[in-house]
């Protein structure tokens, strides 16, 4: 199902390249940044380097317009962020879409292929450095290790806006799935699994209301997904299925000078085999944020932010990790976060920004956690990156 | 200190002016108002007929209105960032943040869902591109309005605040 839509989505691309003539509009648009990351007895980076330079990220994107409905798009980017995330060049999205306005009160638009996740305020430009607000997002809600699985899916996706005399009304259900490849899978599951893991499919809807004034907005979002397990010959882990459910709330104020964002959520995980024959957990987690933006001047920006996350709401000390001989910390993650952002030049901008984290609950592999490159409770990490954007 | 006292002849002359003055004000509502010269007005290629306001301009100029109604593409146009006549657009006449617009604007780009706007250096440029350029919509102040560039033989429509046809 997923190499299918992989090849769909790449036919339905180079169909639509060949369509395209002189009248058509196109548009590229891109970025490049490049990052320097300190972090102490920590294996969120790279647990052998307190100082690196794994913080490398550039994107590429067309989009197309075929005729007064139809418009093509695609993104490719490449990404080194050391244990974050896979290391390497990927499709980040490539769809067809239809957009129509029905009258003065109903737009809709509709996509397929692979469609980014617009479901949370930043899933879909989690990737691209100079519309986030930190180099590194909050973990609660923008977990790294399912980036990835969390930033597009392989499927369809629709929308629906609606005016009233208040405000709008934005609705967006979709439906598909994400390739998981080897690397994912060791960060995901761990490095010892060696079978096929595989997103099944993933559902999600969300609605959100911004008023007339423009002045907040405030959304609700819902996530089913299933996952599966393949064992392969001489696997440390054997064949089982998982269901991850999350419910979401998210709010922005917007002011003059400063901006006040908060998502919360709380996330249902269901594992059933998988770590040993019979295995069955299911377990609720819970995390959000608050997060202030200051804008000095048009040029430089201040950010605060605390994020806090407990993998299991009913242990959030994380004694059932420690009566299994693992550190109650990787139950956990609460994180404080200092940022400041200049924006020198037309297209040009530095980032910097420390992050004071109690807790290794959102570091990778979960499910094994690397108890010797982690060893404290307590940790930080300080990141500095320069971005440049354009478009063509 | 003595209590002023308002005899029947100034009261009649009061009177007189309060009556000029409302027939003045008369004349001013139906006659043109002067151009301000710091006035955003929205310039738009004469070949759109769409009635505006601000709920439909703010979905233009944040790149979620495609098309018009004649099927022309719409094509922003808009000046720099950093402009302050961008600024004074934004906030005095979409009644939003100059940060509101461009996080709209980067989260449909980068998702693949807007084409870019167009970005020019000045207001002189916007009014050429727009005269020439089916579809293109962008805005300059009432001073730019009054200078065109040479060689515009088609001028754009212009429109001042509250916009309407």
């Amino acid at each position: 199902m997923m190499r299918q839509c992989s090849y769909i989505t790449g036919f339905l691309v180079s169909l639509v390249s060949l369509l395209v003539t002189p009248t058509t509009r196109a548009d590229i648009s891109g970025f490049i940044a490049q990052g320097i990351v300190y972090s102490e007895q920590s294996s969120y980076i790279d647990p052998s380097e307190r100082i690196t330079t794994e913080l490398t990220e550039a994107g590429l994107n067309i989009t197309h317009s075929l005729s007064d409905h139809w418009h093509v798009s695609a993104q490719v980017i490449y990404l080194d962020s050391g244990n974050r995330y896979a290391s390497g060049a990927r499709v980040d999205y490539a769809f067809l879409e239809y957009r129509t306005v029905f009258n003065e009160k109903w737009q809709g638009s509709a996509q397929v292929g692979r469609f980014k996740n617009q479901h949370w305020l930043y899933s879909a430009t989690r990737d691209v450095p100079q519309t986030r607000p930190t180099i590194i997002l909050p973990q609660s809600i923008y977990f790294d290790g399912f980036r990835d699985v969390a930033i597009s899916s392989d499927g369809i996706s629709a929308e629906l806006n609606y005016r009233i005399s208040d405000g709008e009304w934005r609705g967006i259900v979709s439906y598909g799935n994400s390739p998981v490849d080897e690397m994912q899978r060791e960060k995901l599951f761990s490095p010892l699994a060696t079978g096929k893991l595989r997103q099944d499919d993933v559902l999600q809807f969300s609605a959100y209301f911004i008023p007339y004034s423009q002045d907040w907005q405030f959304g609700v979002s819902l996530l089913d997904s299933d996952f599966s397990y393949q064992q392969s010959p001489n696997d440390f882990y054997v064949d089982g299925v998982a269901t991850s459910q999350r419910f979401l709330l998210h709010g922005q104020y917007f002011a003059k000078d400063w901006e006040l964002s908060s998502e919360i959520m709380r996330e249902r995980g269901i594992y059933k085999d998988a770590i040993a024959p019979g295995f069955y957990s299911d377990t609720t987690g819970d995390g959000g944020y608050l997060q202030g933006r200051w804008f000095i001047t048009p040029a430089h920006t201040l950010i605060a932010r605390m994020d806090w996350y407990d993998l299991n709401s009913k242990d959030r000390r994380g004694e059932l990790y420690e009566a299994n001989g693992l550190p109650g910390y990787f139950s956990y993650m609460d994180t404080a976060t200092l940022g400041w952002q200049w924006r020198f030049a037309d297209g040009w901008q530095v980032h910097a920004e420390w992050h004071w984290h109690k807790g290794r609950g959102r570091l990778t592999p979960q499910l094994l956690p690397n108890v010797l490159a982690n060893p404290e409770e307590y940790w930080q990490m300080g990141t500095l990156q320069l971005s440049y954007w354009f478009t063509l | 200190m003595s209590a002023i006292k308002l005899p029947l002849k100034s009261a009649l002359e009061l009177l007189g002016c309060i009556y000029i003055f409302s027939i003045f004000n008369l004349y001013a509502e139906v006659a043109p108002a002067p151009i301000d010269e710091l006035e955003p007005r929205v310039v738009m290629h004469q070949t759109i007929q769409q009635p505006l306001d601000v709920n439909l301009l703010r979905k233009i100029f944040t790149g979620q209105y495609g098309t018009w109604p004649n099927g022309d593409p719409v094509i922003v146009v808009m000046l720099p960032i950093q402009h302050p006549n961008h600024a004074y657009f934004v906030q005095a006449r979409l009644r939003m943040f100059v940060y509101q617009i461009e996080r709209i604007w980067q989260q449909r780009i980068y998702s693949g869902r807007s084409n870019p706007p167009t970005i020019l250096e000045n207001e002189q440029a916007i009014l050429e591109y727009v005269s020439r350029t089916p579809g293109a919509i962008g805005y300059v102040t009432g001073a730019s309005t009054t200078d065109w560039p040479v060689g515009v033989a088609l001028k754009p429509r212009v429109f001042p605040f509250p916009v309407a046809i």
